[in-house]
């Protein structure tokens, strides 16, 4: 039984999910979420995969992005709050103004 | 010989070179070119005429090969036997006239230069016809004298009328050509080569019923560009072009090709009677029909045109009889009287301003005494009237009819006869004497200057003499030509005492109807002769008028719902489509960026594991 | 099943839930709670997975900042209302269907090939993780920082800009 397969099958439904937030929902926050919840299944990947091949390198990896997840997250909130000002609704399919025709 | 070829072929060439290249140059003195250039030609045929006679040979020389094809031969060669000896040296010497004449007729042409071009032109194409060794360079020949022909009906080309007559003229010889072309690939196909001289001494066995199918379709090139019928129906409306031009090419010389082929390749149609019999039985009926219009026209250039189809109906039943030698007789009589017939009307078509209803014309004898004298002498000739021309080439032609038992033909021929006589008259008379219809035209008509009454009276006078070369004639070309064996009949008083009877006869109707009318006027309001009037006046109908019907009808429909179905729907169809098709792409592909976050991360991630896909996998 | 193998289970099964919770909520406030639970069930996997610094740092800036930082979005944007904004058009079916032709791929191609064996790497203590941080990869740990910075200063900047407005 290997689980090395499992785990890393688990991380990666962790990722579809969060993928489906993405594309499915369209509150801007919502979809920020969904961001979030792709970088940790990375995180977990990696970690799990550091284990495997017995180096702490992953897991130093995994802190790096665990910052600039965070700063993503605070830029990305700050702006959803310009949105909302401006347009009075964090649905994204209401910015559009960039539509070709 | 070669270089007598060389010069009575090529300096007409040259002369349409220069007059058609530098027309603008040369303008009114183009005749300067012109007539020296037939003038050339014209002695250069007589000598070749001269040697053919005084060495009785057959002159036969190729200059190169032209076309090399597996099997086919074909080289550009002359063959010069009795035969076009006496071709050539019609053609030249009426040419020659013909040319002097027309400095005078279209002496206030714009388009003199050009005018003399094409008919430099014609005479080059004539006589390679004439001249040729082969039947592929004949009907190179043969092409060139209806594209000359074509041009000088469309001559005066912004004229509606002429240019519509140009084209049927081009046209309905066209089908002639088609079975012309069948007739050389059939002989091809018989004799595996088109040189005259290989074809006629050549001994395989040769299948009869192949052999009758491509003289026939040679028949129907014939019947195409000598206007017999059905093909006759562009020859009136020829007459569209330059009087000179109807004279030449429309009586002396391009609508007796089909004549001169048929004696021609007479070696082969005597093998097979049966279609002589029809090329004979076509002609005389083509003889009589043409007539039959003739009676009741009322345009001077057309009574002429169709008194041409008539006696080219003639020489067809000479050749398709066997008697080769008499249908060229009368080929080279008729040249002579018929040109003259229409110079003379050409002379009275300038004294007229070019009018042309004989119902405005009348008692010109006085005031144009020469054409009045040269066109009677004319006259006289085509009525067949002894002792002129006409007499003895129409007389010989009538006696081997009645030899060769087809009493059909031989009645026909009479009756022929009796209505050209009739016509001929009826044109004279109503011309030339009574009393003016048109008061104002007479007083102003005036006779033609020297330049084209010299010519006039020299074809009198030969239209004169030349038959008194009877015997001599048919002694020269039967030496060369054969000759279909016809019961033994010498001949006699009694036929030419007919023949003229029928003749004078027909004057003296034309007489007793148009210069002291003694038949009641009332005769004209009985029915069966005003529903027969009629029926002429129409000339048959739908008979004469089936290429204007079917061609300029059928076709024209036929091509407009082609044009609507297949422009429209396909071509149309295609252009607007293929537009179509790329607006619809386009409004596709712009659906793809409408300013949404969520299509374009779609897209995004769609390309992605696209391209995991592809990278695994 | 070993104890290890069904705590893991567990765990393993709670974040799963609380992703879902995620994708599926409509009240926003539940969507931030579900990533809640996702992250904490995550930082119990990650001390069971021998990288407990690491865990716990993900409670404190995960769970403990960053979705604080969403509720306080929710709370200033008064989001209160169910959203409705799930996306079930055309394009929301070809999403479904790409992210499980993803999985299918990559489940399937993990399968194929072989993966190295199980087994517990070195723990993640901070004295060994500072070590690396400071030494092998110091540079990637200074734009970190670094990275923090301007995020904060841009962060702020936005902020001020929409307050004026």
């Amino acid at each position: 039984m290997n689980y090395t397969y499992w785990i890393l099958m688990l991380a990666l439904l962790y990722f579809s999910i969060g993928a489906l937030v993405v594309l499915f929902r369209r509150n801007a926050l919502v979809m920020l979420m969904g961001l979030e919840l792709m970088l940790n299944s990375a995180n977990f990947a990696l970690i799990t995969v550091g284990n495997v091949v017995d180096s702490l390198e992953g897991q130093v990896f995994a802190l790096v992005i665990l910052a600039i997840a965070a700063a993503e997250v605070a830029l990305g909130l700050a702006i959803v709050i310009n949105l909302y000002r401006l347009k009075g609704t964090a649905n994204i399919d209401e910015f559009n103004s960039l539509r070709s025709d | 010989m070669d270089a007598l070829v060389i010069l009575t072929l090529f300096v007409p060439f040259v002369g349409f070179l220069i007059n058609g290249i530098f027309n603008k140059y040369t303008g009114k003195k183009a005749h300067w070119i012109a007539v020296p250039a037939l003038g050339i030609s014209a002695l250069g045929g007589l000598a070749i005429l001269w040697q053919v006679v005084n060495t009785g040979q057959v002159f036969e020389n190729t200059f190169w090969t032209w076309i090399i094809a597996d099997k086919l031969h074909v080289p550009f060669g002359y063959y010069i036997d009795n035969l076009a000896a006496i071709m050539i040296f019609v053609v030249t010497f009426v040419s020659f006239w013909i040319h002097v004449y027309s400095i005078g007729y279209m002496a206030e042409d714009r388009s003199y230069a050009r005018y003399f071009a094409y008919l430099n032109f014609f005479v080059f194409a004539m006589l390679l016809l004439v001249m040729a060794n082969n039947y592929v360079l004949m009907f190179v020949g043969w092409e060139g004298v209806g594209l000359a022909s074509y041009l000088l009906i469309g001559f005066w080309f912004h004229k509606k009328s002429a240019s519509d007559a140009a084209n049927k003229a081009f046209i309905v010889n066209r089908i002639g050509d088609a079975g012309f072309l069948l007739g050389i690939f059939t002989l091809f196909a018989i004799f595996g080569t088109l040189n005259y001289s290989e074809i006629f001494t050549s001994n395989i066995a040769v299948n009869k019923g192949l052999l009758s199918l491509a003289l026939i379709f040679l028949f129907i090139g014939a019947t195409g560009k000598s206007a017999q019928f059905p093909l006759y129906v562009w020859l009136p409306d020829a007459m569209e072009g330059p009087t000179p031009v109807s004279a030449l090419i429309h009586a002396a010389t391009m609508v007796t090709a089909g004549v001169y082929m048929v004696a021609r390749s007479a070696p082969l149609y005597i093998q097979v009677p049966e279609v002589g019999y029809i090329v004979a039985l076509t002609g005389a009926f083509t003889a009589v029909f043409a007539a039959t219009m003739a009676l009741v026209n009322n345009d001077i250039k057309r009574i002429i045109a169709y008194s041409t189809i008539s006696q080219i109906g003639y020489m067809m039943v000479g050749v398709g009889l066997g008697a080769y030698w008499a249908g060229i007789f009368h080929l080279y009589t008729h040249a002579f009287f018929k040109a003259l017939l229409f110079l003379g009307a050409g002379s009275v078509m300038h004294a007229m301003h070019d009018v042309l209803d004989i119902n405005r014309m009348g008692g010109l004898k006085d005031k144009l005494p020469h054409t009045f004298w040269t066109f009677l002498i004319g006259s006289l000739a085509l009525a067949g009237i002894f002792p002129f021309a006409g007499f003895w080439s129409k007389d010989a032609i009538i006696h081997y009819s009645e030899l060769s038992g087809y009493t059909i033909i031989f009645y026909l021929t009479l009756l022929g006869v009796l209505m050209t006589a009739f016509y001929t008259f009826r044109l004279v008379f109503k011309v030339f004497f009574g009393e003016p219809r048109d008061r104002e035209l007479y007083e102003k008509a005036h006779e033609s200057p020297p330049v084209m009454l010299i010519p006039m009276w020299v074809l009198a006078f030969f239209a004169v003499v030349a038959g008194f070369v009877s015997g001599w004639f048919q002694e020269f070309l039967t030496s060369q030509l054969p000759h279909a064996h016809f019961e033994h009949g010498e001949a006699g008083i009694l036929l030419p005492i007919i023949t003229n009877g029928l003749a004078l006869l027909g004057i003296l109707i034309a007489y007793f109807m148009y210069v002291k009318p003694v038949i009641p006027s009332s005769l004209g309001e009985n029915p069966i002769i005003k529903g027969i009037y009629k029926i002429l006046y129409n000339r048959w109908g739908i008979i004469s008028d089936w290429y204007e019907i079917v061609l300029m009808g059928w076709l024209r429909s036929f091509a407009a719902g082609v044009y609507r179905y297949f422009e429209d729907l396909f071509i149309d169809g295609t252009v607007i489509g293929a537009a179509g098709l790329t607006a619809a792409t386009g409004n596709l592909v712009r659906k793809l960026q409408d300013g949404k976050y969520s299509t374009y991360a779609l897209l995004m991630t769609a390309g992605f594991i696209l391209i995991l896909y592809l990278l695994v996998l | 099943m070993t104890l290890t193998a069904v705590i893991f289970t567990i765990f393993a099964l709670l974040g799963l839930w609380g992703a879902l919770v995620v994708l599926f909520a409509k009240r926003p406030v539940y969507n931030a709670l579900g990533l809640l639970l996702n992250f904490v069930s995550l930082a119990a996997l990650y001390i069971m997975l021998n990288a407990p610094f690491l865990g716990v740092i993900q409670i404190i800036v995960y769970s403990g900042a960053i979705v604080v930082f969403f509720l306080f979005v929710i709370m200033i944007l008064n989001l209160r209302d169910p959203l409705k904004d799930m996306d079930l058009s055309f394009k929301g079916l070809v999403s479904y269907i790409l992210i499980i032709a993803l999985l299918a791929l990559l489940g399937v191609y993990l399968y194929i090939i072989d993966l190295p064996a199980w087994k517990l790497g070195p723990e993640g203590s901070p004295e060994r993780l500072g070590e690396l941080l400071l030494t092998d990869y110091l540079i990637p740990f200074e734009l970190a920082s670094l990275l923090l910075l301007v995020a904060i200063v841009i962060a702020v900047v936005i902020g001020k800009k929409g307050e004026e407005q």
